[in-house]
């Protein structure tokens, strides 16, 4: 199924779970934030959260700034 | 010791983590610069670069997180940017940033008081980075904001502090932290602000892009050191008339 990730249509299995994506991803679920159709995602969610086709998905996390 | 809030901090020179060649620099600078508030920014994860990971590269332990609101252009896009630093970063200091003009990145002060206030009211300890306006620092204090950033020039620019007059005025009348944020060029810079009685100074470009940031960063630490305790001794009045340093007496051997 697609859903939308950063902006961009990604492929996933369905059954994925946000967690399994973060980590197909290699991205540390500890210091990324995810908003999910702009609500955003508590850590704690991120394991039992099914994603479902068609979801707007941002990944956010800390960069270099002033 | 300065506080802010809740927290104290030993070192008066907040660090940016911007701009930095690489994260070694930023690390090695960052050490070097004492601070022990730096800030960081929120962006969408490079999906292509998983492995660039500020968070790697920073100590939590070590280093007091201040997210911006950085590219946000007015005072929803502000409140959404903190909710997700809130999220990633599990702290809920905040520096407002609403920069709507890209030319320039002043502050739009009107949506930047607009969201102290609900952010506040949110529970966010909000430090908003502001215009040298006397009038606005006071209103953003009267809804809650726990330090005032007053700008010394652009974003950037390293032209110093251009705002002098109008900051004088911002620390004379704060019942707040001051923190004199962009701007700043050169140790000089960050040492003026101090000596005015500034409670802080932010930087991160001059540091970042110097020849040396390493070294660069020790030079804005002394120079910020100095300002203080030159502050605190109480410099002396200026005068448009010369006085003699030597004694006036005891040179009629002379003529």
């Amino acid at each position: 199924m697609q859903i939308i990730c950063n902006g961009k249509e990604q492929e996933v299995a369905a059954g994925t779970t946000l967690l399994q994506l973060l980590q197909q991803l290699q991205l540390d679920p500890d210091t990324v934030v995810v908003e999910c159709d702009k609500k955003i995602v508590s850590r704690d969610a991120y394991e039992g959260m099914m994603l479902s086709a068609g979801q707007n998905l941002e990944l956010i996390r800390f960069v270099g700034g002033g | 010791m300065l506080q802010i809030a809740d927290k104290t901090f030993r070192s008066r020179l907040f660090g940016g983590t911007g701009k930095f060649a690489s994260a070694q620099v930023m690390k090695e600078a960052l050490a070097a610069s004492g601070s022990e508030m730096i800030t960081v920014a929120l962006r969408r994860v490079d999906l292509s670069n998983p492995d660039d990971d500020i968070m790697a590269n920073l100590d939590r332990a070590k280093y007091w997180f201040l997210p911006n609101t950085s590219g946000a252009r007015d005072a929803e896009e502000a409140i959404r940017l903190a909710n997700l630093a809130r999220a990633v970063g599990n702290t809920n200091w905040l520096k407002l940033e609403i920069t709507p003009d890209p030319r320039t990145l002043l502050p739009d002060p009107i949506e930047t008081l607009k969201a102290t206030e609900i952010l506040v009211k949110d529970g966010f300890i909000v430090l908003p980075y502001m215009n040298a306006d006397p009038i606005l620092s006071l209103r953003l204090q009267d809804v809650g904001a726990a330090a005032v950033m007053p700008l010394g020039a652009p974003i950037g620019t390293n032209q110093g502090i251009l705002t002098r007059f109008l900051v004088e005025i911002i620390i004379e009348q704060a019942r707040v932290p001051v923190v004199v944020d962009a701007g700043l060029g050169a140790p000089s810079h960050a040492a003026a602000a101090m000596e005015m009685g500034a409670d802080a100074v932010l930087v991160n470009t001059a540091i970042a892009v110097a020849g040396d940031p390493v070294r660069m960063a020790r030079a804005f630490a002394q120079a910020v050191e100095a300002g203080r305790t030159a502050y605190e001794s109480g410099l002396g009045a200026q005068d448009k008339k010369a006085a003699a340093s030597s004694p006036e007496v005891g040179l009629d051997f002379l003529r």
